[in-house]
């Protein structure tokens, strides 16, 4: 099997990180963006249909992965892609374990950013720049580890775990979801004229 | 005649443990051969129609590579520290019917001669037990062929200048070459190097009963819905079945051999899918059950007579054990590659096989062209180190998937004493038996010969055109698909675990064949290798058996 530069254990690693992590409990800044981003939900912007978290929690799970994959620019982002739906069911499935552990950096993350940010009403309902600004600050942590990982699963797994809604994941990124292929398969091997014909080629130049 | 089946109290010629890639070649062999054979199999038994196209599934929520009944892993760098258990599997195997012949990639290298006795060309390597082998190529090569011809592997032989002796061409011409193909093949020529078509072991045509690959590109950790990936699951085990005198018995989680007064091996227990215990009996027991379960096997088998494990009288068991050193250099091209479609490989390179003096370092290794394979994968590891992993900068690095491959280097790792599987006595199965303890360095030479052959890959990927080329780092390695070298083949019986038939030195009726035999690493893609040792182990055992020598 091929190596990868960040491996799964890796990946593991840093989501242990979190799912150990203890949340030290919410305070008032962190109550009043869970007040503004159910808002959010209301306005019928998230998918209400959730089975693990809260409308809230989803409301914010959702702005930060469109944080990792934008809406912003050409194709679609995490938010097309469902991709806190995939998540809300990851916790009652595969992910299941560490769904505790996620539940806590949720709050932690809505904590952090509401202490930095006391005049924002929620991270959710924040202005794109100030998402980010504050994102930038996030990237150490194992929750971020933990939520850009499952924003890419979910991106791009089978439209029935819950993501990837419509194959827009696999648009993105230009995926055919075919079972057959034939040759040529990209730009480069069209017109390939056979090994023996390059390899005479090269080997007359030297 | 499929679907023999033995009565559990019936004494049969040979036990097998193990499906895999050398347990399934062993089984057919003996089976033909006229012995009646139980196979042993921790797993499933999955046909065609089980496989299935999820990344998820089968890349990060080990569809095929984990069982309730597995052993757990731990693993820590070296022993001084306390080994860490979390779950996660250092080692990675299949474990179903096939083994890890499912789910491989199918790069199937032979072995070069010099790869049987580089201490004799290079001698002691500091920190390393390197040794010869028993054989040679020349010994082995009849083997190879065999391989490549009833397992069923594409090639063009004589592609590369260099090519080891071979005795018959491929019995089926290379695979399409896929835009990583050409372009890797460009860039290697254009720097003086040798390219070739990458030996696969998969139908490039229809070939023996089985349909030729359409090109749907899930190999690399995937089993194949086509039947056109040469696995044990497609050739060896329908075929050791049909000879009506094996059985592929499933759901059997074998966790000792017995042995008796005379130090024989009497058949071996195991528990069923209900978690009943049974023995067994067999006149033989023959071990493929990989370079982790196998050395386990051995050591959870042992009792009075065996007092540190069976067939350890050497201390050898489990210890010496070697990845394959790997590494990555990775690039973004101006047109789309769609390196998602077909197989993982078309071309490689051997020109930095052999071990050079002038490097500094004993090693050497190949290098192919090749994708990181899914979506999802692609998006979780790849990419230029150091940029944001979100942001409108990741979204259009996810973009770039179409354009993207990698080159990626497969090479040597020494035998260090150090680096060994044993048993971890605080990480229990469900049956209360020890797991796994992994133990792991990469000799210092094994990570300079990746960082070389890195840069040579990079070299390559700037030479074919690519836009951006990038090298990855390089990390000491902790998780494998390799399991080499565990019981080692030798003359010595102080310091192997078989000889150069596969008999353990300590018990005349215990066989093991799989990638645990191996002496040194090869430069990946061992299973070739693996395969090769098992038909020659397959004939010496069966002559032994007829001719009353076991």
């Amino acid at each position: 099997m091929s190596k990868g530069t960040i491996s799964r254990r890796d990946f593991l690693a840093r989501s242990g990180g979190v799912f150990g992590a203890a949340w030290l409990g919410a305070n008032f800044p962190a109550i009043a963006a869970a007040a503004t981003e159910a808002s959010r939900v209301a306005s019928g912007e998230v998918e209400e249909n959730f089975g693990f978290f809260s409308t809230v929690d989803a409301a914010l799970i959702d702005a930060i992965c469109s944080r990792i994959i934008p809406s912003e620019g050409e194709g679609p982002g995490a938010r097309e892609a469902k991709v806190v739906v995939f998540i809300d069911r990851s916790m009652t499935g595969f992910m299941k374990s560490g769904a505790d552990g996620f539940v806590d950096g949720l709050a932690t993350f809505r904590k952090a950013f509401a202490d930095a940010n006391p005049q924002e009403p929620s991270f959710a309902n924040a202005e794109i720049g100030v998402q980010d600004k504050f994102f930038a600050t996030q990237v150490d942590s194992g929750f971020f580890g933990t939520v850009r990982f499952l924003t890419h699963l979910g991106m791009f797994a089978l439209p029935s775990y819950g993501g990837n809604f419509q194959k827009k994941g696999w648009e993105l990124v230009g995926f055919e979801d075919r079972h057959v292929f034939q040759p040529p398969f990209g730009y480069y091997d069209r017109d390939y004229p056979g090994f023996e014909a390059v390899a005479a080629k090269y080997r007359k130049e030297s | 005649m499929p679907g023999m089946s033995y009565k559990i109290s019936e004494e049969v010629d040979f036990v097998v443990v193990g499906s895999g890639a050398a347990g399934g070649v062993i089984a057919r062999e003996l089976s033909q051969a006229g012995h009646s054979v139980v196979v042993m199999e921790r797993g499933p038994h999955l046909r065609q129609g089980d496989f299935h196209h999820d990344e998820l599934a089968y890349w990060f929520n080990d569809e095929i590579t984990k069982l309730e009944s597995s052993p757990p892993q731990s693993f820590r760098k070296s022993p001084g520290e306390k080994a860490s258990s979390w779950g996660f599997q250092s080692m990675l195997y299949a474990q179903c019917v096939g083994g890890s012949s499912v789910h491989f990639t199918a790069n199937y290298w032979r072995f070069h001669p010099v790869d049987f006795h580089e201490h004799s060309l290079h001698g002691d390597i500091p920190g390393a037990a390197l040794a010869d082998w028993p054989i040679t190529y020349e010994e082995l090569e009849p083997y190879y062929t065999k391989v490549e011809w009833e397992i069923g592997v594409s090639g063009l032989a004589g592609a590369h200048p260099n090519e080891p002796f071979r005795s018959k061409p491929y019995p089926m011409p290379p695979l399409p070459v896929k835009s990583s193909g050409v372009l890797f093949e460009k860039g290697a020529f254009e720097l003086g190097l040798n390219p070739f078509p990458a030996p696969m072991a998969i139908n490039s045509v229809p070939y023996d009963g089985r349909a030729a690959c359409v090109h749907c590109g899930f190999c690399i950790g995937f089993g194949c819905e086509m039947g056109a990936k040469s696995s044990t699951l497609f050739n060896m085990i329908p075929q050791a079945e049909a000879t009506g005198v094996c059985e592929i018995r499933t759901g059997a989680n074998v966790v000792r051999v017995e042995t008796n007064q005379k130090g024989r091996a009497t058949g071996v227990m195991y528990y069923d899918m209900q978690g009943e215990q049974h023995l067994q009996k067999a006149k033989a027991v023959v071990l493929s059950a990989n370079g982790a379960e196998t050395s386990r096997l051995l050591l959870l088998s042992e009792n009075n007579h065996f007092k540190d494990g069976l067939a350890n009288s050497s201390g050898m068991v489990g210890k010496h054990i070697m990845f394959n050193g790997g590494g990555t250099a990775g690039a973004f091209f101006e047109h789309p590659l769609n390196e998602y479609k077909s197989v993982q490989v078309t071309r490689i390179c051997h020109d930095f096989y052999d071990t050079d003096p002038k490097r500094g370092f004993y090693g050497g290794g190949g290098i192919d062209g090749r994708v990181m394979f899914g979506p999802i994968a692609y998006a979780a590891f790849a990419g230029i180190p150091g940029e944001p992993g979100w942001g409108n900068s990741n979204k259009a690095r996810l973009q770039q998937y179409p354009n993207f491959m990698y080159s990626s280097t497969h090479c040597t790792s020494l035998p260090v004493e150090t680096n060994a599987v044993a048993l971890d006595h605080e990480n229990l199965d469900i049956y209360g038996l020890p797991g796994i303890e992994l133990t792991y360095r990469d000799h210092p030479d094994d990570l300079a010969t990746t960082r070389f052959l890195v840069d040579r890959a990079a070299e390559i990927l700037e030479a074919s055109g690519a836009n951006k080329v990038w090298k990855n780092p390089v990390y000491e390695q902790s998780f494998t698909a390799h399991l080499l070298g565990t019981c080692r083949m030798g003359n010595d019986a102080a310091t192997s675990v078989v000889d150069k038939y596969h008999r353990t030195h300590d018990v005349p009726n215990l066989f093991i064949c799989d990638g645990s035999s191996l002496v040194t690493s090869g430069r990946g893609q061992p299973t070739e290798t693996i395969q090769a040792l098992a038909f020659r182990a397959a004939e010496h055992i069966s002559r032994f058996a007829k001719n009353g020598e076991i």
